[in-house]
């Protein structure tokens, strides 16, 4: 199934660009998405992003669905669903 | 004594006379530095009436036991005294270099009364005071002040805080400007400098008190740098600044929009990466800061290099006005920065206009043009004369509450607490953010505490302070007041709000720099002991629980975005929070056991006869 994947902000540059898609097989869950961003977009985040040998990442790495947060690795996706990706970091 | 030079520059600018201010150890052990030192000096010397412009009313500037220090993000100082806009307690502080040639001078502060009978400035240098003559700068903005300043001293590493003419015209929302476009602008303190016919304050030298374990603090500083370069806000900041979080906001619902009505705007329009597309952006960083959150727009017309704009003050004057068009946020910036004006009271204020234009209340012949949400040129075109003190402006100037009472409005309708306007980070999309607004020891503060840190994921285990459901009111009330001592702690010290270290390694930090043996707990304390001197300031000056509230039109439930639905329980959580804090509800006041716990004895004796 194709999840649709948008990239909010300093994200973007990070990840090369806003959007993408990405391939899972039916079932897919949240952190099997997270597992492929890791893979594909990995060489351009800065370390600080990533957590070494872990399918997650900082903490920061907010991932939302429509109106809610995904915050459970287990959550499963569905064809057609758009991921939107943020940095919970605020100040000022 | 380690870590101070142990006294302050006192002023009196009515009798042209300079001395030293000696500041005990006891005295420094209990109030730290920064805003807390400036709270329990004008706690002891503001007197009972008069207004806050009264000349004997007293100003602080304050430095810590971390500025001027190996420490990295520590050149800050604050300013503080009784606030002209609330009437209450107001502190604001700025980074840059001004702090660390404040220390560098020899003082760790000082401390204005009186009234100069014509314009002066201060020069301090290595020991050295001066007042002298400031009649040729008064009319001048900030950029020219700092020049002319620098340039009539031949010290090129002079650093200088001055007001322009919004303080000098005493506007209630006047702030402090230093190192070009740095801000000291919450609360009005820059017309209380202007009430005193004070000009600027300019500091130079290399003065360092000595350190209790310097080798200690310089391994300290590596280990903070390594941490803060390690963190994840460090390299967000770096990359764009505040406006970072720009699209997390308003997904949020947490950026305001059209006057606190409304949360989603064109935000793509107005992020980082937008400003970046149309100028040419430098990275501006305070002395000895790795992040450098600051920007710097080069160009940004002919000649012209302009400072930020940050967050807060990109939606002030773009979304809560729905206004989109970049250029219009970058001018009014420059215009409250040249002009030494705080713009998030401006910006909420202009935005009260607007809204003020739809409910029909004012109109196209009372302000000279129309009002048209999102039109950028207006919202330039009221900043404008908010400086000129021109028609409309010199209501606006007066800040939103007294434009409610200006207009015959429900004070519902002021987007303020205690006077003092609301930031841009929106209760409603983060309820502990109502009780840090309600409470907070100068009204809306969203720096203490900035709560919404917390319910992002920001915790501070030592003190349990964890994160919970952003959109519920259930267990903040403990959670906001440790965690608005914790910040509140760094205005003490004082250190930037962005470093993101833990009360553990702040001890460290300033033991290795005074010798004392402070525990996280004990640092707790005297976080709790700066919010209750404060609030001792302004119960003397009549605040009472009734003044701790949000008004209707910040906590009514959004009909739009994430946030959309729900309201925060303000009642609920400062119930918590006073039984916390050990806050009288019927007073507002700080019990007297509390006070003595705290070992504030003096405030006891006065507030419990």
């Amino acid at each position: 199934m194709k999840i649709r994947v948008q990239f909010h902000g300093v994200l973007s540059d990070w990840m090369g660009g806003a959007k993408a898609e990405v391939s899972l097989p039916e079932g897919g869950t949240f952190g099997e998405l997270l597992m492929e961003i890791k893979k594909r977009f990995s060489p351009t985040m800065p370390s600080q992003l990533r957590i070494k040998d872990q399918a997650t990442f900082n903490r920061a790495l907010w991932g939302m669905r429509g109106k809610d947060r995904l915050s459970e690795l287990n959550a499963e996706l569905k064809e057609g669903d758009e991921v939107q990706f943020f940095l919970s970091l605020a100040g000022g | 004594m380690k870590g101070y030079h142990g006294r302050l520059l006192e002023v009196d600018l009515s009798a042209r006379k300079i001395t030293d201010l000696p500041l005990s150890e006891e005295f420094l052990k209990k109030y730290i530095g920064g805003a807390t030192l400036a709270a329990a000096l004008v706690y002891e010397r503001m007197g009972k009436n008069g207004s806050p412009l009264a000349p004997e009313k007293p100003l602080v500037f304050a430095t810590g036991p971390f500025t001027g220090s190996p420490l990295p993000m520590v050149s800050r100082y604050a300013v503080g005294g009784v606030s002209p806009l609330t009437g209450f307690w107001g502190e604001a502080t700025s980074g840059g270099r001004f702090p660390f040639r404040l220390k560098g001078s020899g003082w760790d502060g000082l401390l204005v009364k009186g009234k100069a009978e014509r314009p002066a400035f201060l020069y301090l240098k290595e020991g050295e005071a001066e007042l002298r003559d400031a009649s040729h700068l008064w009319g001048k903005d900030s950029y020219q002040t700092q020049k002319a300043i620098k340039d009539e001293l031949k010290d090129d590493s002079a650093s200088v805080a001055c007001i322009a003419s919004a303080g000098e015209k005493l506007i209630k929302f006047a702030g402090i400007m230093n190192d070009s476009g740095r801000a000291a602008g919450r609360c009005g303190l820059g017309a209380l400098m202007g009430s005193k016919n004070l000009k600027a304050v300019a500091a130079s030298g290399n003065l360092r008190p000595e350190l209790a374990n310097a080798e200690k603090v310089r391994e300290l500083a590596r280990q903070a740098v390594a941490t803060i370069n390690g963190n994840l806000v460090s390299v967000a900041f770096r990359e764009y600044g505040t406006m970072m979080y720009m699209d997390m906001a308003m997904t949020l619902g947490d950026a305001p929009a059209k006057y606190f009505t409304k949360s989603i705007f064109p935000v793509s329009k107005i992020t980082g990466q937008a400003l970046r597309q149309a100028y040419t952006v430098h990275n501006y960083a305070c002395l000895g800061c790795p992040i450098g959150c600051g920007r710097e727009l080069v160009e940004f017309k002919p000649g012209l290099n302009v400072d930020g704009p940050e967050y807060e003050t990109t939606v002030a004057f773009g979304p809560l006005c729905m206004n989109t068009d970049l250029d219009s946020i970058v001018r009014a910036n420059h215009l409250c920065n040249v002009h030494g004006i705080d713009t998030i009271s401006a910006g909420v204020s202009v935005a009260y206009a607007f809204y003020l234009y739809e409910k029909k209340v004012l109109k196209k012949d009372k302000v000279g043009f129309a009002l048209k949400w999102g039109d950028g040129k207006a919202v330039v075109k009221l900043v404008e004369k908010i400086i000129a003190q021109k028609g409309i402006g010199k209501i606006l100037s007066q800040g939103t509450l007294a434009m409610a009472k200006e207009f015959k409005r429900s004070p519902d309708e002021a987007a303020q607490v205690k006077g003092l306007e609301m930031p841009m980070h929106d209760s409603r999309a983060f309820h502990g953010m109502a009780v840090s607004y309600a409470t907070g020891p100068r009204g809306a503060c969203h720096l203490k505490g900035d709560y919404y840190n917390v319910d992002l994921g920001n915790m501070v285990l030592e003190y349990m302070i964890l994160p919970g459901e952003r959109l519920s009111s259930e267990g903040k009330s403990e959670g906001a007041a440790k965690y608005q001592s914790l910040k509140d702690l760094f205005d003490s010290l004082t250190l930037c709000k962005f470093a993101p270290l833990p009360p553990t390694q702040l001890c460290e930090m300033l033991n290795a720099i005074t010798g004392w043996q402070f525990s996280p707990k004990e640092l707790l304390a005297a976080g709790d002991r700066s919010i209750n001197i404060k609030r001792a300031v302004s119960n003397k000056l009549g605040l009472t629980r009734e003044q701790d509230r949000m008004p209707r039109i910040l906590t009514t439930a959004l009909d739009e975005g994430t946030a959309a639905g729900v309201e925060p329980d303000l009642e609920k959580m400062l119930r918590g929070y006073y039984q916390f804090r050990g806050w009288d509800w019927n007073t507002g006041r700080p019990t007297r056991e509390r006070l003595l716990e705290l070992g504030l004895n003096q405030v006891a004796a006065e507030m419990y006869p």
